[in-house]
């Protein structure tokens, strides 16, 4: 396999709060290749949007990377001074948004919008810049897009904003885009057009996309592989269709069980009891315990180490025994 | 259009109501106006041949519609102190009025919207709330008392300004500069502290949105992010206040051209109070009325003109 | 978190420090001031501020000081007296526009904003112009400026009050207009309608300085901050302490007044 383009090892982050800093994210490792797309799943509060915000160097003020480390190519992005952060932000690493509304500039015309990113970044002339930014309004779908290029924000309807911002974080050609909830706050057919946009790109483009999502049906349409989140944790990792055939983690399981389906029309929707235990509560041990049906003495007490198989990676005790014998 | 035409409307709804508000107020003055304006050593003739002048024998109606038509059409009335009419004694004293109207609120743009930039970007840190403080400050001091402080500073112990009078700008533009900063200074000094605190809170507002986030995404740097995305967006509910500013600042000439012994029209404004030439008081607040409505009226435009949400809406 | 807490509070104990220290001034000033406010003493003529006169004496060899404390009670006594009544009446109509809606609601408004339409002092000169000067009418011209603000936030408060389901829903009860306006309005208004009152406040003293610093304020013999300063003007290069020291006094009330509300703006957010 070749190398990474993302490499996330054992990245702890913590939130400073009066009473004492406490951990929201423990232990992240993951790498994503060039040209894949990886999935992360998860509920709310479970770290997948943090995770995303320290790729970038955007965590909130009062949150903190403790340990680890974040390598983009070789180079390490937790030690990058602002000015580094900035040459990265937009031309290597760049970010979609969930929020269409919201996350363009409604005084600013949306070819400025776009365009703004090939000033920083290029040093192509005004004419070639426009020429570049109408070429990829086009190729993300905004029609009549020199009619566009002129066009404010509120002009446009959110799914066509999010080919926007879609385009916003491509034309810098970065390697690796972080699609946080792309299509959460869009209508189920603008959805499916968004992912068909998400799909073609894949082919056409030499980018890696981690896409963050907590609908499966979304994860499963465009990722290659898949991670699982899960209180501040990742509890299990692998190729997206392996997953979903076989899931190992209870939580995993559950997540999947949840998802609606022909097949059981006429069951109760299943869900998994409880909540994402909030910050505050967090102890040792497995976070999942408290919701877990199959738990065990030693779930209360130690945190269950990572097991291979294959190319499938779980983190709970029920496969300790298991994974000795592969 | 039509939202132009709707303010339009509105704009002239206030100017009637306005104007209604101004005459009725001048309608109570108790006893004979005649009589006040003459005093108690006035005979029965003389009351009589002012009562005809300011039209007192016609009905109140009539008296007012032909103030206000005449009002609208140019003619403000004839003063009874000078003698001549109303638009007459009011055409030298406008142009020093404006000028340091005009001269008090560019400086409050140039000096207010670069602190409210500063201010904001120490958010959070102990200086922040010293220069809030001192805001607050500039907010509370009477003008024409931080008007006396600016004369015993620049005017008498540095000697760097004229601290009373003026110069004509026809006359020396340098000179004129110089003549009008004190006065328009103690007339900004609110309206600074106002602009600054307010920017500072629209500016920290805009911050917070998540098209800044994006702006951070595309590796721009914060003041590019600044100047290029949040400052505008900060800007807009600026203008909006930029009516009260204007109000305010023609208020605060009353008073300041006082400190300064200007021959504007606040100072004619308390002479003629004096005098007790109420048609020429009742004119001048009109008119300095319908300046503030108009100032009003154009902010409103404006916005509309700068503001692609609305611009494209309406 | 907690050194925020602390950041925003320091105005509010300002605040509340100033506005404490200038009523113990103003009451002290009822029963005590260091000399007779206007003891004349032709010997002592703009005397620099020591001991034996705080302040310093102004031109007719009066003491600075006892004239300022004295001066306190007419801005307390403009201040109060002037914010009563434009809440009282801006209480009125801001209730009665805001409960009943419909024409009362849009005519009472555009009064409203016509009278806004004109800058604060330029209608209080108005209306002295034509009521004469005195403590009384400043008061009133005052007052009458304040009604708006009043009027306004009280209208607004109604209207939104009256959206919340539990209003309707007493309404749909049967319960009176007035269980209504006093049991739910009323709790739920107090607030602006505080921020209000010490912003009202401040700006009357404001306002009363600059009326009576145009001689179109309180008379003499009152007592008052602004008429103190226009008699100090031609002595400002001579006796700045007399312009500086009576200035202070006003900034320093408008200034404690306007923390106050600010502080109590805060408050209300943190609770929302």
């Amino acid at each position: 396999m070749s190398q990474p383009l993302l490499s996330v090892q054992n990245l702890d982050v913590s939130f400073t709060f009066q009473d004492g800093d406490y951990a929201a994210l423990k232990n992240i490792s993951f790498s994503v290749y060039p040209k894949e797309i990886v999935g992360i799943v998860g509920e709310s509060g479970c770290g997948k949007s943090l995770t995303s915000h320290a790729i970038l160097g955007m965590l909130p003020t009062n949150a903190m990377i403790k340990k680890g480390s974040i390598q983009y190519r070789g180079t390490d992005l937790v030690s990058l001074t602002n000015e580094e952060w900035q040459s990265i932000r937009g031309s290597a690493i760049s970010m979609i948004f969930q929020e269409p509304m919201t996350s363009l500039n409604p005084l600013l015309t949306i070819g400025r919008q776009i365009s703004e990113v090939l000033k920083k970044h290029t040093g192509f002339c005004n004419k070639e810049i426009k020429e570049m930014t109408i070429a990829l309004m086009k190729e993300v779908g905004l029609p009549r897009a020199e009619e566009l290029y002129r066009a404010y924000p509120h002009q446009l309807s959110g799914g066509m904003r999010q080919r926007v911002v879609i385009a916003i974080a491509l034309i810098g050609e970065a390697d690796l885009v972080i699609a946080d909830e792309p299509t959460t706050a869009l209508d189920v057919t603008i959805q499916l057009q968004i992912l068909e946009l998400f799909r073609k790109l894949k082919q056409t483009r030499n980018t890696s996309l981690v896409f963050i999502s907590h609908d499966w049906g979304v994860i499963r349409k465009v990722c290659d592989r898949v991670i699982v989140m899960y209180a501040g944790h990742i509890v299990e990792e692998g190729p997206i269709e392996e997953i979903l055939q076989h899931p190992k983690h209870p939580y995993t399981q559950g997540l999947i069980q949840s998802i609606p389906d022909y097949k059981k029309r006429g069951e109760p929707l299943h869900t998994i009891p409880g909540r994402v235990p909030a910050l505050r509560e967090r102890r040792g041990g497995c976070p999942f315990v408290d919701r877990c049906s199959l738990r065990m003495d030693i779930c209360q007490t130690t945190y269950p180490e990572g097991k291979k198989h294959g190319n499938h990676q779980v983190k709970c005790h029920l496969y300790a025994q298991e994974a000795i014998n592969i | 259009m039509k939202y132009a035409l709707y303010k339009l409307s509105t704009f002239l709804m206030t100017i009637l109501l306005v104007s209604l508000i101004i005459f009725t107020v001048f309608q109570v003055l108790p006893g004979n106006p005649a009589q006040i304006i003459l005093g108690m050593d006035a005979d029965t003739q003389q009351i009589a041949q002012l009562e005809k002048e300011l039209g007192l024998d016609k009905s109140i109606g009539e008296r007012y519609t032909s103030w206000l038509s005449g009002f609208l059409m140019g003619d403000l009335g004839d003063s009874l102190k000078y003698q001549q009419p109303v638009l007459d004694v009011l055409k030298d004293r406008i142009p020093v009025t404006f000028s340091i109207a005009i001269y008090s609120i560019l400086l409050t743009i140039c000096i207010g919207i670069p602190l409210g930039i500063y201010i904001a970007r120490t958010d959070g840190r102990w200086i922040s709330v010293f220069l809030s403080m001192f805001t607050q400050l500039g907010i509370a001091v009477p003008s024409f008392w931080f008007a006396f402080v600016l004369i015993l500073v620049f005017g008498v112990t540095f000697q760097l300004f004229p601290t009373f009078g003026y110069v004509p700008w026809s006359e020396s533009f340098i000179g004129a500069l110089r003549s009008y900063f004190l006065p328009s200074l103690a007339l900004a000094i609110s309206n600074i502290a106002v602009v600054i605190r307010y920017l500072r809170n629209t500016i920290l507002d805009q911050a917070k949105m998540d098209y800044v986030r994006t702006a951070r995404c595309k590796g721009l740097r914060e003041k590019t992010i600044m100047y290029g995305h949040i400052l505008r967006n900060a800007l807009m509910p600026v203008l909006t206040i930029m009516g009260l500013i204007v109000a305010d600042t023609l208020g605060g000439s009353i008073i300041i051209e006082n400190v300064f012994a200007l021959p504007g029209l606040g100072n004619l404004l308390i002479q003629s109070i004096t005098s007790r030439d109420f048609p020429l008081v009742q004119s001048m607040v009109l008119y300095i009325a319908i300046l503030v409505i108009l100032v009003n009226f154009i902010v409103d435009l404006l916005y509309k003109l700068i503001d692609p949400r609305v611009r494209l809406k309406g | 978190m907690k050194k925020h807490n602390i950041f925003k509070s320091i105005p509010l104990i300002i605040g509340v420090s100033f506005v404490t220290v200038l009523t113990i001034m103003m009451l002290v000033s009822l029963f005590y001031t260091p000399y007779s406010p206007n003891a004349m003493d032709p010997s002592d003529r703009l005397a620099q501020p020591s001991f034996t006169h705080l302040f310093g004496t102004d031109n007719f060899g009066r003491d600075i000081f006892s004239r300022v404390m004295q001066g306190s009670q007419t801005a307390f006594l403009i201040g109060f007296s002037a914010v009563s009544i434009g809440l009282f009446f801006g209480f009125l109509i801001g209730a009665c526009a805001g409960y009943f809606g419909g024409w009362i609601d849009e005519l009472s408004m555009r009064i409203i904003d016509a009278m806004m339409a004109l800058p604060g002092i330029l209608f209080a000169i108005m209306l002295i112009s034509v009521f004469e000067t005195g403590i009384r009418n400043t008061i009133i011209a005052l007052g009458i400026m304040s009604i708006p603000s009043f009027a306004r936030i009280v209208r607004s408060g109604f209207i939104q009050v009256k959206q919340f389901d539990f209003v309707k829903a007493s309404i749909a009860k049967g319960a009176g207009s007035f269980r209504i306006i006093f049991q739910h309005i009323l709790p739920n208004v107090t607030s602006p309608i505080l921020v209000a009152v010490t912003l009202s406040f401040s700006g009357s003293v404001l306002a009363e300085a600059g009326l009576s610093y145009l001689g179109l304020g309180v008379q003499p013999p009152d007592p008052s901050w602004g008429r103190m300063l226009k008699e100090a003007q031609p002595f400002m290069s001579t006796a700045p302490w007399y312009v500086i020291l009576t200035g202070l006094f006003i900034t320093f009330m408008v200034l404690g007044f306007n923390l106050l509300s600010d502080g109590i703006r805060d408050l209300q957010d943190k609770k929302s």
